[in-house]
């Protein structure tokens, strides 16, 4: 019994030895290449519990999308300009096997993806201009298009490496140092001038209240003195006409009675008058009447 | 490999030993104390044969038996785990998603077989671009990151939150390599493509809000276009500002605009002083004129109608009345005078003597 027991044992261990030897797991965020002393076999692209022989040895791939980030790349626009991009690229493994045999493993083909891409960025955005990539020149949807021709033709380019090229995204494309300052100092014009044509619209605003005003204001008494002088010319005129029908009566009179009110009016407290005595007022003054 | 961390999500901590009986490949240490376990077990048992005799191995058997029962249960039992209100789990058997459990206590297949990845799929992640926040209310400014250029090639500064949440988590796991990067990097890229068709001056002032939903829009369909399985919940610019270099510029330009309305409005206090006056003044001047218009008029009725009653009564004695007026008149009028009466047949002479200087008016008759 003991020794049937300790050997079923040892078999028993061998067993589970060979067993896990000879199978392995893909997770749902891989594929996995099986190779034979270092030659490609077969390629699994299914996740879950797969066999191959005990030998044989397990390159894994990620099967998910993934995201390389490169440096800033310089790029000269077609306007010799020179822009920093900073892109990054959405990538897939689509052949484990092409990828193995060029890169063996996924950083390795990663970089090689990164070569093609900046030389793409650089072949596509160097065909416009500076503003044109910066704002969409004309354009509104200028970058999105620029950025699908990028994609569209990296993926061209990497099609042998046995990976797609998803998508890339320019996600800065920046001045460098001296085109930064330039645009700082025209910044700086352009809120100067900016400044100083608000100032001169206040002044501008300003003068015309003023002026407005008055204006307004002379319109007002203008228009008062005119009707002020006709109401006064109205009073006038009555009362001429008043006087004229009473004194026509008797203009004669009137003139003696107003010559009177004239004296009386006229000569005042300390008048020196120097007086002949042969005048109506001292006709009696010389002689006691006749 | 991915799930070397999957035991860190057993309730259960520790694997019983010799629970990793059935499988353990890819995980080298396990296969290794297993057998060494083993090989313990039944070396006890060869050893025994030699010393005991028969009664031995029976013995060993039952407590073989005992000890494997054990273990199998307590393997089962690791497969329990307890999924949180906020989180989802990830069945995965040998690597293959096979289902999705929601909040609740539930139980696995035990490893190797099943593992589970739980997610917080209703908490809110946040991320900053621009800066960096420290958490104890420091905050970095990162300008390769917040500068970006706008449609009419000025330079703004801008931060942002983006706040987003696991939208599925099937994708989320399985669609991308790394969430956030993904975020961020979508995030950079549709600011810049919105801040890139807009003004300066609307990014600075009125078109804050527009700036918000188009990026969201715009990060939402990348994100989308990658099946990230993420949902961007709020973009919220933070800190909107022209570069530090021209930023004195910029204040000047609101102080200007200022400027332009205090001088708008002074001249506008200076017009609501001198319209009223005016106003004023020319209703004193109507007034003034109508005073006076009853002053001549009465003043005319009155003084024609004294000259007719005089008149009338003139009439009666003219020669008497006119007489009597006149020396009437002429007493007041000689009353208050200084007099000086000179005879008419001296007067040629003596005239140039008379020291007329002391008077203020001289009549002759």
């Amino acid at each position: 019994m003991s020794p049937k027991l300790s050997m079923a044992g040892i078999l028993l261990v061998v067993a589970a030895i060979v067993a896990s030897m000879s199978t392995f797991v893909v997770d749902q965020r891989e594929q996995a290449l099986v190779l034979q002393f270092g030659n490609p076999k077969n390629v699994v692209t299914t996740a879950g519990l797969h066999f191959k022989l005990p030998w044989q040895s397990v390159e894994y791939f990620d099967r998910r999308l993934l995201e390389s980030d490169a440096l800033p790349n310089e790029v000269i626009t077609k306007d010799k300009k020179s822009i920093l991009v900073d892109n990054y690229t959405r990538w897939r493994i689509t052949d484990p096997l092409k990828v193995y045999q060029v890169a063996r493993t996924q950083t390795g083909v990663a970089a090689r993806m990164q070569d093609v891409v900046r030389g793409k960025v650089r072949e596509v955005l160097g065909q416009h201009t500076l503003h044109e990539i910066v704002s969409g020149g004309d354009n509104a949807n200028l970058r999105v298009e620029l950025m699908r021709t990028i994609q569209r033709r990296a993926h061209d380019g990497v099609k042998d490496y046995g990976i797609e090229v998803v998508d890339v995204r320019i996600k800065r494309a920046d001045l460098p140092q001296e085109n930064s300052e330039a645009v700082f100092q025209r910044m700086k014009a352009e809120r100067n001038r900016i400044a100083k044509e608000y100032r001169s619209e206040g002044e501008e605003a300003a003068r015309e209240i003023r002026a407005k005003a008055e204006k307004d204001v002379k319109f007002v008494l203008a228009d008062a003195y005119k009707n002020a002088q006709i109401i006064r010319g109205h009073a006038d005129a009555k009362a001429t006409k008043t006087y004229a029908s009473a004194h026509s009566r008797d203009p004669n009179f009137y003139a003696f009675t107003r010559s009177l009110e004239a004296y009386k009016q006229s000569i005042t407290e300390g008048t020196r008058l120097v007086i002949s005595p042969e005048s109506e007022f001292f006709r009696y003054f010389g002689k006691s009447g006749k | 490999m991915p799930w070397n961390d999957n035991q860190s999500n057993n309730p259960w901590g520790n694997r019983p030993p010799g629970g990793g009986g059935g499988g353990g490949n890819q995980t080298p240490p396990d296969i290794e104390e297993v057998i060494k376990r083993l090989q313990e077990r039944f070396g006890g048992i060869f050893g025994g044969k030699g010393g005991s005799g028969g009664n031995a191995p029976d013995i060993g058997k039952g407590l073989l038996g005992g000890i494997a029962v054990i273990a199998l249960l307590l393997w089962l039992a690791t497969g329990l785990y307890v999924v949180a209100a906020d989180e989802e789990a990830v069945v995965l058997r040998f690597g293959q998603h096979t289902d999705t459990k929601g909040p609740g206590l539930n139980w696995h297949l035990p490893y190797p077989i099943e593992t589970v990845e739980k997610l917080p799929v209703t908490r809110v992640q946040r991320l900053g671009i621009g800066f960096r926040d420290f958490g104890d209310g420091r905050v970095r400014k990162i300008p390769q990151e917040s500068l970006m250029l706008t449609r009419d090639e000025n330079i703004v500064d801008i931060s942002f939150i983006v706040q987003y949440k696991i939208k599925s988590v099937e994708n989320y796991l399985f669609n991308i390599d790394n969430a956030e990067k993904t975020v961020r990097g979508a995030a950079e890229s549709a600011i810049r493509e919105v801040i890139g068709r807009t003004m300066i001056d609307d990014v600075l002032t009125t078109k804050k809000a527009e700036v918000e939903v188009e990026t969201q829009d715009l990060i939402q369909s990348i994100l989308d276009s990658y099946q990230a399985g993420i949902s961007i919940a709020t973009v919220k610019l933070q800190d909107v500002q022209p570069p530090e270099r021209v930023i004195k510029e910029f204040k000047d330009v609101a102080s200007a605009r200022e400027d332009k309305e205090r001088a708008k409005n002074e001249a506008q206090t200076y017009a609501n002083d001198i319209i009223p006056n005016a106003r004023g003044e020319a209703k004193k001047m109507i007034l003034d004129a109508e005073g006076y218009e009853k002053e001549v008029v009465e003043r005319a009725i009155g003084e024609a109608d004294r000259f007719n009653q005089l008149l009338k009564a003139y009439r009666q004695a003219p020669d008497v009345t006119r007489k009597r007026l006149y020396i009437d008149t002429m007493q007041e009028v000689m009353a208050k005078t200084d007099k000086t009466i000179i005879d008419g047949s001296i007067a040629g002479q003596i005239l140039p003597y008379l020291p007329l200087d002391r008077a203020g008016k001289v009549e002759v008759k």
